[in-house]
Order: structure tokens, then C-alpha cells, then sequence
């Protein structure tokens, strides 16, 4: 069941409240099914999503190299 | 083994940050999720996450999808329906047919007094008892003895050649042997009492002399008795032995006219709607009966409940399954096409359907006439068969649904046949087996008897049978020569001997291929005979060797002998293989019918004989 509350309290329910709640449930129905690669073409592909993690070729500081740790390269010693 | 912990471990960290000896390169890598993969396991588990992830699911199944449709609510259908009432066998006389009897029964039967087993010992034997036990009460006991005398078993004389089918086996000659001159043949009563009105059953007999007026109602039963034990045709009945199938007709009144259904190659020993075909040139058969019950029409209204079976799946995503039956778990093959079209009709159509049901009577056909069905949104529409089409389309076909005879481009057909067959029929070992099969290297087809009937009643195996014979004809010319009989001696120092035909054992018929009459290319096989030929016989006349099963003695019996012929078609390259058998089934009425029916199946390929002509035999070196 849908939770609907009006966007300002005015006292009485208005049609177009119902109206455009409904619409806008059904878009994020549609934006929850979104995929990474829906976004490659994007303008926000070098932004979303931001899980970024910062690595240093030599470890002065606190870094976290995924392809290191998930065994994808192997660190020439 | 790479110590990973240690390779990233700057030594003296302290020192190489103030000292800045080495160089420190920032860059920034990122962990992107990818919720797609290749295997269906974890998406079908449908883990629930948040409360919008349940409608992003439902949008995707298609859930939100609209349709300007409305449910049916009220369902109108006009049905008509008729029952068969006219029967034709073959190219015999129109009958009048009601379904007191089985369909099948109808057309199946043949007479079991027919050549050569005439009527088997043991029947007759049972209808010398049961004669027997009528009179008891009514006659004096002097006149069991007395019918015994004037109709006793026949005991078989190994020198009567008539007698041979008896005696060249040994349990059928001892059965004999047991009962003759100790029981009554009752079939002989029996055949005596229909020869003629004026014959009565105390014919002959003295104790029963002017006790007319209390024996012969008891005659009348014996005989009613007798045809009811098995079903007998009046006439020839439907079956054609040129094709070894049935061949009848049946109809059923109409509005105007009749509707002939015909049952042209019926040979499968169970009846159904498969085996009828619409006749549309005949539009009754034989002449229109002013008696007849004419069709009943009826008028449904009704409400049509959403059609449900076990294991159907839900069409909603979020919804627990019965997993009673799982249609997903059929694994087909690619070429398991009614399993695909089944899991297919299951997965993907399966709320599509409403149900109306109708109760049909059986032995009858029924048509829809119309239906109209209204929707909640109050729009009739108008209903029509989903295999109605040109009869003659390749593309059309519809379950249950008969195809009428002939090319013509006819609308097809849309009723439903339910025929008055048996459900259960117990069917006994067969009494005769014919095998067909087609021997390439001879260039002939060979009617194997494979199962004989005995006089005495039971079926015996073929090829034991035809030794025997052949043994009993040994003897007997062992018995005539006094000695027993040598084969002709080879002429001193030969080596090699000319053979010019080998034999086969006697339950193999030749069917040989001959041109049909004025026609010089089709061709149809004609029964032939091999002759028996006894090796040391000084004196040899030899007799042809007659088939013993009756499907292969057609044309032997009767006053004329005539030549059997059977098209050449009939014989495919795996054989048929042609049984009888007494069948029984209980009808709806409770009452049990036996009758003798022939049934034909594929055969077990080609066969060799072994025959061959124009041998060079080796002589063994004589020691």
C-alpha cells in the first residue's frame, strides 16, 4: 500500500496531490532499476558512483589499491 | 608465497617523508557495483531489499502495464446436440443403431463358429452343459445319457484327413480323447435347433418323446443364451480383408439432413473421435427415417470462472507459489515438442482462460451455434471457433475436430464427436496372430501365422504347430512305407548335389505380388500356397499347405474357393502384424458384451524365409 501525504498541509486533499504523488512514485520505481552502465553515457559517468578510494604508487600514506588487494596485479618488488 | 602485507610496507617511514626521497604519486580508483549477472539463482531467490525495490520489480515484470479490457461477466452460448442413430457396415444394409450396444462392439464382431476352428471344443463343451443344466429340473434322468449318445464330441481318427488339424498335436487330441463319449457337444443341439423351425430338441430322443410343449420354451432360451454369450453379426459385418481394416458408416439427424460421420481405416482395436471423418457428399444415409429424435438445441447463460489447474503459475511477481507441481522443472529436449508447447501453454497463457462447462451426452455429437459474451464494461462480443477455417488449409487444425472426406475447399467442421466406445475393454490372448512381413531377397510377402487356434480351443504358437503337422505327416508316410522314409541317394563319387528349392516351415504363406486386373503396372499380392513335399516319398502326390488362422483362409471356406487378395499397400516395409481375440467390456448399462475383434499393428520389420531356389549343395565325404 501506498503511503501518500500531501506536499503543504492545506486542510483538505487536493486531486493533483494524488495525482502527482502517484507519478512520482512511479518514476522512482523506474529510477531504483538504475545500473551503472545506464550512466556511461552520462555527463556523471566520471562522478557516479562515488565510492572513490585513493592509492599511491609508493605507500607514503593511507592508500587502498583494489586491483592489489584483489589479486587483478601483482606489485613488481 | 608473496608476503603482500610486507611488500607495502615503506621502511624507515619517518625518515623517507622528510627526506622526501621518494616521490608521492597520488591517484584515485573507484569500486563500481555491477548488479547483472549470467546466472538466473540469485535474482529467482526475489530478496526483498526496500519498500520501492518491490514496485521496481513489479514495473518490470510488467506489472503497471494497462488495458482498455474488461473481464467476462455473463457468457451466452447456443449448443446443439444429436446422437447417432443409423449404422452401415461396410458396403452392407442401413441399420438402425441405438447405444445400447458399444460402437466398437458393433462393428468389431465376427462369428466365432467361422472356418476353421468352427466352434472350439471348449465352447462347445459349455453348451452341452449348460443344456444340460436347463433341462435338469423338467426332463428324466434317463434323458442326459440319451443326448449324449445322439450328440457326442467327436472323437478324432488319425486316419480321417479331416482330422489331421486334431491329431498332429498332442494336447489337442487328448482333450479330445478325454471328453469324447463322455460329455455332450452342444453346438451340435444348437446348429440342429436353428437349421429349421420345425426341428425340436427332443428329436430322437425317447424320454422326452411328447414332452414338446415344456422342452421347447427351454430350446428358445438355450439358443437366446447361446447369442447373447458372444455378440454375432448378422450379415458379413464391417470388416474388409482386401485391406485388413473395419470400414463402417454411422449418422446422426440434423436441422435438415443428416450428418454422415465414416470410419474408413478403423483397425486400431479402440475406438475414438480420431477414427470418423465427415462424409459431406452423402447428405444422409440410406433413407431418412421420419422416426428419428431430432437434435436438441439449448441455451446456456451463464458465468464463466477463470480456467485453474494445478501448478499454474502466478502471474504476480510477489506472490507465493503452491509448489505442488513446478512447471519450470520440466527439462525438455529440443525436439520434445508437446512438452514445449505444454510448459509454454503453462508459463506464459495461463489466466487467458474461461471456462463454460457443458455436459455432453454421449454416443452423439454436439455443436456450438454461438456464443456472445459481455464484459463488465457491458460490451457484447461476438465469439467464434478458434479452428474454424477452410477444411483443406495445411495451416488450420484444432484438438478433437474432424477433417471431412475428400479435397473440396469446405469450411471445417467444428463439432465435437463423442462415439458410444468401450472405456474398458479386457481383451484375452490372441486366439490368432498373422505376422506380414516383406522378404526383400525372395521379392514376396509372407503371412506368418504366428499363433493358430487349436480345435480344442486354445491358441497354440505357430511355428510348434508346423512342426508338429510336418512330424505327423512323417509318421504317416513312415506308417504307409513300413520303413522309414530315405532320402533319394546320390549318384556314387558325386561331389556336389543341385537343389532346386529349400522349404519352409509350414506357418509360413506366400503372398505373392500379381498385376491388378486390367492394369499392368499397379500391383496387389494374392495368397499362394508352398506344397508340402515329404523327402523318401516313392509316391509323392504333393498337398498344398493351407493356412490355419481364419484372417489368412479368406476365400477357402464356403462351396466355390476363391483367391484372397490384399492391396499391396496395406503391407508397409515394417510389417503389419494382424491379432484376434475375444474382447468384453461392461456398458452403461451393466450388461457385459464379449465379441471377437481383430486389431492391427506394426509389424517387426522384414522378414527371410531362407527360400532359394537353384542351390549347389556340397555332398559330405561319405566314410
Amino acid at each position: 500500500m501506498l503511503l501518500v501525504t500531501p506536499t503543504a498541509f492545506r486542510g483538505r486533499w487536493r486531486w493533483d496531490d494524488l495525482i502527482d504523488a502517484l507519478n512520482e512514485t512511479l518514476d522512482l520505481a523506474k529510477k531504483r532499476a538504475v545500473e551503472p552502465a545506464d550512466l556511461d553515457g552520462s555527463p556523471y559517468a566520471p562522478f557516479l558512483p562515488a565510492t572513490v578510494l585513493a592509492t599511491q604508487v609508493q605507500q607514503l600514506t593511507i592508500a587502498a589499491d583494489l586491483a592489489l588487494n584483489n589479486n587483478i596485479a601483482v606489485r613488481e618488488t | 608465497m608473496i608476503d603482500v602485507a610486507s611488500s607495502f610496507r615503506t621502511p624507515d617511514l619517518a625518515a623517507v617523508v622528510l627526506g622526501k626521497s621518494k616521490a608521492g604519486i597520488t591517484l584515485w580508483n573507484r569500486l563500481e557495483g555491477r548488479p547483472r549477472t549470467e546466472a538466473f539463482d540469485r535474482a529467482l531467490r526475489a530478496e526483498v531489499r526496500d519498500p520501492l525495490w518491490f514496485l521496481t520489480r513489479q514495473w518490470q515484470m510488467g506489472e503497471f502495464r494497462g488495458d482498455d479490457a474488461g473481464s467476462p461477466i455473463s457468457v451466452k452460448v447456443r449448443l446443439e446436440t444429436t446422437k447417432l442413430q443409423k449404422y452401415q457396415a461396410a458396403s452392407g444394409p442401413v441399420e438402425p443403431y441405438s447405444d445400447a450396444i458399444p460402437l466398437e462392439a458393433h462393428a468389431e464382431r465376427a462369428r466365432p463358429d467361422a472356418e476353421p476352428h468352427r466352434i472350439a471344443l471348449d465352447i462347445r463343451l459349455l453348451m452341452g452343459r449348460q443344456w444340460l443344466k436347463m433341462i435338469r429340473g423338467v426332463a428324466p434322468p434317463a434323458a442326459a445319457q440319451e443326448f449324449l449318445a445322439r450328440y457326442p464330441v467327436h472323437e478324432p481318427d488319425p486316419t480321417d484327413p479331416l482330422d489331421t488339424p486334431t491329431c498332429a498335436h498332442a494336447d489337442a487330441w487328448s482333450n479330445f480323447a478325454a471328453v469324447a463319449g463322455r460329455r455332450m457337444d452342444g453346438a451340435l443341439l444348437y446348429f440342429h435347433l436353428v437349421d429349421g423351425a420345425a426341428n425340436h430338441a427332443s428329436d430322437g430322443i425317447a424320454s422326452l418323446a411328447g414332452m414338446d410343449a415344456l422342452i421347447d420354451p427351454i430350446a428358445a432360451r438355450f439358443v437366446a443364451w447361446f447369442e447373447r454369450l458372444v455378440y454375432q453379426p448378422e450379415g458379413t459385418g464391417a470388416w474388409e480383408s482386401d485391406r485388413l481394416e473395419y470400414r463402417f458408416a454411422t449418422s446422426a439427424p440434423e436441422a435438415e439432413g443428416e450428418k454422415v460421420l465414416v470410419a474408413e481405416q478403423y483397425f486400431q482395436g479402440h475406438l475414438d473421435w480420431y477414427n470418423f471423418d465427415v462424409d459431406p457428399q452423402s447428405g444422409t444415409l440410406g433413407e431418412p427415417d421420419p422416426q428419428a429424435e431430432p437434435p436438441v438445441r439449448t441455451t446456456l447463460t451463464m458465468l464463466p470462472t477463470q480456467a485453474t489447474f494445478n501448478g499454474m503459475p502466478n502471474t504476480r511477481w510477489w506472490r507465493f507459489e503452491d509448489s505442488r507441481t513446478n512447471f519450470g522443472d520440466i527439462k525438455p529436449d529440443t525436439t520434445d515438442l508437446a512438452k514445449l508447447l505444454l510448459i509454454e501453454f503453462g508459463l506464459v497463457y495461463a489466466n487467458d482462460w474461461f471456462v463454460v462447462p457443458f455436459t455432453v451426452p454421449a454416443a452423439g455429437i454436439a455443436s456450438v451455434r454461438g456464443i456472445a459474451v459481455t464484459n463488465v464494461f457491458n460490451e457484447r462480443t461476438w465469439i467464434t471457433a478458434a479452428g474454424a477455417g477452410d477444411d483443406e488449409d495445411r495451416q488450420r487444425w484444432a484438438m478433437f475436430l474432424l477433417s471431412t472426406r475428400g479435397d473440396a475447399r469446405t469450411p471445417a467442421d467444428l463439432s465435437l464427436v463423442i462415439p458410444p466406445a468401450a472405456q474398458k475393454v479386457l481383451e484375452g490372448d490372441p486366439l490368432e496372430e498373422v505376422l506380414l512381413a516383406r522378404d526383400e531377397m525372395a521379392n514376396m510377402v509372407w503371412g506368418i501365422e504366428r499363433t493358430v487356434p487349436m480345435p480344442s480351443g486354445e491358441p497354440k504358437d505357430g511355428r510348434e504347430a508346423a512342426y508338429q503337422t510336418r512330424d505327423f505327416y512323417e509318421r504317416e508316410l513312415e506308417r504307409v512305407l513300413g520303413v522309414p522314409p530315405q532320402p533319394v541317394a546320390p549318384a556314387e563319387g558325386a561331389k556336389i548335389r543341385y537343389k532346386v528349392m529349400s522349404s519352409v516351415p509350414e506357418n509360413w504363406i506366400p503372398m505373392i505380388p500379381v498385376h491388378k486386373d486390367g492394369d499392368n503396372r499397379e500391383v496387389q499380392l494374392q495368397r499362394a500356397v508352398m506344397l508340402r513335399i515329404m523327402e523318401g516319398d516313392t509316391n509323392p502326390t504333393p498337398e498344398p499347405v493351407r493356412p490355419r488362422t481364419s484372417l489368412l483362409r479368406e476365400g477357402l471356406e464356403g462351396a466355390q474357393q476363391v483367391g484372397y487378395r490384399l492391396h499391396e499397400e496395406e503391407v508397409p516395409r515394417a510389417g503389419v502384424r494382424v491379432t484376434q481375440s475375444f474382447q468384453r467390456t461392461r456398458w452403461s448399462d451393466g450388461r457385459a458384451w464379449v465379441w471377437l475383434g481383430v486389431r492391427k499393428q506394426t509389424g517387426r520389420g522384414e522378414g527371410s524365409s531362407g527360400l532359394t531356389f537353384d542351390q549347389i549343395v556340397d555332398i559330405p565325404p561319405q566314410s
